[in-house]
C-alpha cells in the first residue's frame, strides 16, 4: 500500500495543474452538496420550527358559520362552543379519550410601571406539545394548576423583558407576580417568543380562565384527544362523522361543512414529515447530480491521464506489471483525488454553512408586519458528512474504473509503441 | 536449448494482411551472445516481440527452457516476462518521474520483493554499472549512455534467462555505442548471460558471437562470428 501511494504521489506531483483542476471540480461538487443540504435543512428547520416528533391523535376544532339555512336557523349564523360541546364531544365517539376547550382573550399585563397587551390563553397542559411551546425558564401549566385553578401564568421572553423595563435577564421575573387586568398572577414559566407572532401570548390554566370569564363565555376551540385512527382515510372519515354529529347537536344541517374547521395535528405532522422526506431526497438527488458532473470530470481527466501514460504502462508491462496492478494504480489514484479534494470541499461547504447560519440564519427577514426566519440552524450533521465521504469514495472508484480498464487492457507492444 | 522456435508464423491482419514471419526455426543455447540482423521490414522486430512475450504468434511453437509459450493470459505473460526476460530498448524506456535506482527497482516491485531488499539489489547493479553517483538522478538529468546503463541494470536485476536488446545503441553516439557493446560482451563472457541483440547495424552485429540474418520473414544464413570478422564494419571498434 505504501508503494502504491508513493507511486500515486509522484504522478500527481508530475501534473500539478491537472490535479488541481480535477480536484477543484470535485471540491466544488461537494461544496454544492453540503451547502444545498445545509440550507435545505435550515429551510425545513425554519418551516417546522422544530424537528418532527410523533404527535398523538389530536384535532382542534374551531367554530365557523352555517352556510345554509336549516330548520329555522339562518345562513351565516355563528356556531358557538361552550362547555356543553366538551361533554358532547367526549360522548360522541368511542375513539375520543378526552376533549378540552380553550378560552382566549386579550388583556393587559402589568408589572410595576410597565404594561403591555397580550393574548391570554386558558389552556390544557397538553397544548404545550401541540403548539410546540418551548420553555426557556421555569415550567408550563400542569395538571395541578388545572385542578387548583391556580393563578399561574406563563409569558414569553419578549414580554418578560419588556415588563422588566428592557432587562434582558428575563428569568428575574420568575416567581414574581404580574397583573392580568387587575388580578395578580404568579409567573411560573417563560417560553421562547414565537418568531412569527403578531403580538405576545400568555398561558394560564383553562380552569382559571373559566372563572375569570363569565359563565357561558365562548370557547375559541375544542381540542380532541383520540386513539386508534391511523390512516389518512380513517382520519377523514372520523372528522366527517364528528362534524355531522356536531352539526346535529347544534341543530344545523348535518351536511354543512362550514360550521366548524378542524386542524388535525396528527395528519399535518405526518404530511409535513412526508414533505420533508421528499424535500430531503430531492436535495440529495440535486447534490448527487452536481457531484456527477464532478465524477465525469474526474473520469475524463483520468482517461487523458491514461492516454498520456500509455507508454509508461507499456514499460511497466514489459517489466512484469499485471493488468490488475495497472488497474489498481489508476483506480486508487482516482479515489485519492476525489477523497482528498472531496474532503476539502466538505470542510469548505461546512464553513459556508456556518457563515450562512450566522448571517441568513440569525437575522430574521423583515416583511413589514412581521419578522420572518427563512432559515434556521443551517448546516449538516455528522451523518450527512459521513454519507458524503462514502459517496465520494464510491464516486472516485466509479470515475476510475473505465479509464483503468482502458489502461489495463492495452497490449504491451502497442503501449510501448505509443508516443511518450 | 534455451530458446527453441519451430515454424513460427505471424501475420498482421490489417487492410492488407501482412505475413511477417514465415516459418521461423531457430535455436539459441544458454550463454550465447547472438544478434538478429535484418533491414527494416524484415520481421526482426516482430520476432523480438515474440521472443519477449510482448506479442503472440499465429502458429508454430516457441519454448523457453522447454516451457511452451502459447496462449498465455496477460497476467501469466507478465509473470514470465518479469522472471525470464530482461529488456534493453533503443529508447531506454525509463520512467521519467522515477530516479535511476527507482527504475531499476521496478521489476523487483512487480515480483513482490520488499522495499529494503529491492533497493539493496537495485543499488548493487547500479554500482556494478558505474552509476553509483547517479542513483538518485532522474533520467532527464543523464546522458544517453548513462540512461542505457540504467536500462541494462533494470534488465539484469531480476537475473533473467534471456537479455533481449532491441537496437541498444540506436540512440547513442559511436563512442558510447562501443562502451555499451563492450559492456554486453563482458556480461556475456563473465556472467554467462544469454544475450540476443536485434539490430540493423552490421558493426553492432559484429560484436556478437553469432549473427542470424533475417530477411522477408525467413531466417537466412547464420554466421559463426567467434573471431568478430564477419562484418566489414566494427572490426576496429568503429560502429558508425
Amino acid at each position: 500500500m505504501y508503494d502504491l501511494f508513493t507511486e500515486i504521489w509522484s504522478t500527481l506531483r508530475q501534473n500539478k495543474l491537472r490535479t488541481t483542476l480535477t480536484g477543484f471540480a470535485v471540491s466544488w461538487g461537494i461544496v454544492i452538496i453540503i451547502v444545498l443540504i445545509g440550507t435545505g435543512n435550515g429551510l425545513m428547520n425554519a418551516l417546522m420550527n422544530n424537528a418532527v416528533d410523533e404527535v398523538q391523535n389530536i384535532i382542534s376544532v374551531y367554530p365557523g358559520l352555517t352556510s345554509k339555512a336549516y330548520n329555522g336557523i339562518k345562513e351565516n349564523t355563528r356556531i358557538r362552543f361552550d362547555d356543553r360541546d366538551i361533554s358532547f364531544s367526549e360522548q360522541t365517539s368511542a375513539n375520543i379519550d378526552r376533549a378540552f376547550g380553550n378560552l382566549e382573550f386579550s388583556d393587559t399585563l402589568s408589572f410595576g410601571s410597565e404594561a403591555l397587551s397580550s393574548e391570554v390563553y386558558g389552556v390544557d397542559p397538553l397544548l404545550k406539545d401541540v403548539w410546540r411551546i418551548r420553555m426557556v425558564s421555569g415550567r408550563f401549566i400542569n395538571k395541578n394548576d388545572l385542578l387548583d385553578q391556580s393563578k399561574h401564568i406563563v409569558i414569553d421572553q419578549d414580554a418578560a423583558t419588556q415588563l422588566l423595563g428592557d432587562d434582558k435577564d428575563y428569568s428575574k421575573l420568575l416567581g414574581r407576580y404580574i397583573n392580568v387586568g387587575n388580578i395578580p398572577f404568579k409567573v411560573i414559566g417563560i417560553n421562547e417568543a414565537e418568531e412569527q407572532s403578531w403580538g405576545h401570548s400568555s398561558y394560564i390554566p383553562y380552569s382559571t380562565a373559566r372563572i375569570m370569564r363569565a359563565e357561558g363565555a365562548w370557547l375559541s376551540r375544542i381540542t380532541l384527544e383520540f386513539h386508534d385512527i391511523d390512516t389518512k382515510e380513517a382520519n377523514e372519515a372520523f372528522e366527517k362523522a364528528y362534524k355531522r354529529s356536531l352539526n346535529t347537536f347544534h341543530g344545523v344541517d348535518p351536511d354543512d361543512t362550514r360550521t366548524a374547521y378542524m386542524r388535525n395535528y396528527y395528519l399535518s405532522n405526518q404530511e409535513m414529515g412526508k414533505a420533508i422526506r421528499i424535500m430531503r431526497l430531492a436535495l440529495w438527488i440535486l447534490g448527487f447530480l452536481t457531484l456527477l458532473s464532478g465524477i465525469v470530470g474526474v473520469s475524463n481527466i483520468m482517461l487523458i491521464t491514461v492516454k498520456e501514460r500509455i507508454h509508461e504502462f507499456g514499460i511497466r508491462k514489459a517489466l512484469g506489471a499485471k493488468p490488475l496492478s495497472i488497474m489498481k494504480l489508476i483506480v486508487v489514484e482516482s479515489v485519492v483525488i476525489t477523497a482528498f479534494f472531496g474532503y476539502i470541499g466538505m470542510v469548505i461547504g461546512m464553513l459556508a454553512d456556518f457563515v450562512l447560519d450566522k448571517t441568513l440564519g440569525s437575522h430574521p427577514m423583515d416583511i413589514g408586519i412581521i419578522q420572518l426566519y427563512i432559515f434556521k440552524n443551517i448546516g449538516v450533521g455528522f451523518d450527512v458528512a459521513l454519507e458524503a465521504t462514502l459517496l465520494l469514495i464510491v464516486a472516485g472508484t466509479i470515475a476510475g474504473i473505465i479509464p483503468a480498464w482502458k489502461g489495463a487492457k492495452i497490449r504491451p507492444i502497442e503501449a510501448l509503441r505509443a508516443e511518450k | 536449448m534455451l530458446i527453441e522456435l519451430k515454424d513460427v508464423n505471424k501475420t498482421y491482419f490489417g487492410a492488407q494482411p501482412l505475413h511477417v514471419l514465415k516459418g521461423i526455426n531457430l535455436g539459441i543455447e544458454r550463454g550465447e551472445f547472438v544478434s538478429i540482423m535484418g533491414s527494416s521490414g524484415s520481421g526482426k522486430s516482430t520476432l523480438l516481440n515474440i521472443l519477449g512475450i510482448l506479442d503472440n504468434y499465429d502458429s508454430g511453437e516457441y519454448r523457453i527452457g522447454g516451457k511452451l509459450i502459447w496462449d498465455l493470459s496477460e497476467s501469466k505473460a507478465a509473470e514470465y516476462r518479469n522472471k525470464m526476460i530482461g529488456f534493453i530498448f533503443q529508447s531506454y524506456n525509463l520512467i521519467s518521474f522515477k530516479t535511476a535506482v527507482e527504475n531499476v527497482e521496478l521489476p523487483l516491485f512487480y515480483q513482490g520483493v520488499s522495499r529494503h531488499k529491492r533497493h539493496e539489489m537495485a543499488m548493487e547493479y547500479i554500482e556494478r554499472l558505474g552509476l553509483k553517483d547517479w542513483a538518485g538522478h532522474y533520467p532527464n538529468e543523464m546522458s544517453g549512455g548513462q540512461k542505457q546503463r540504467v536500462a541494462i541494470s533494470t534488465a539484469l536485476v531480476t537475473k533473467p534467462d534471456i537479455i533481449l536488446a532491441d537496437e541498444p545503441t540506436g540512440a547513442l553516439d559511436s563512442k558510447t555505442s562501443v562502451e555499451i557493446m563492450d559492456l554486453l560482451k563482458e556480461l556475456n563472457e563473465r556472467e554467462k548471460l544469454t544475450i540476443i541483440v536485434v539490430t540493423h547495424e552490421s558493426g553492432v552485429a559484429n560484436y556478437t558471437n553469432k549473427i542470424i540474418h533475417i530477411k522477408d520473414g525467413v531466417i537466412g544464413q547464420i554466421d559463426e562470428n567467434r573471431s568478430h570478422d564477419a562484418m566489414r564494419f566494427g572490426s576496429e571498434g568503429v560502429l558508425k
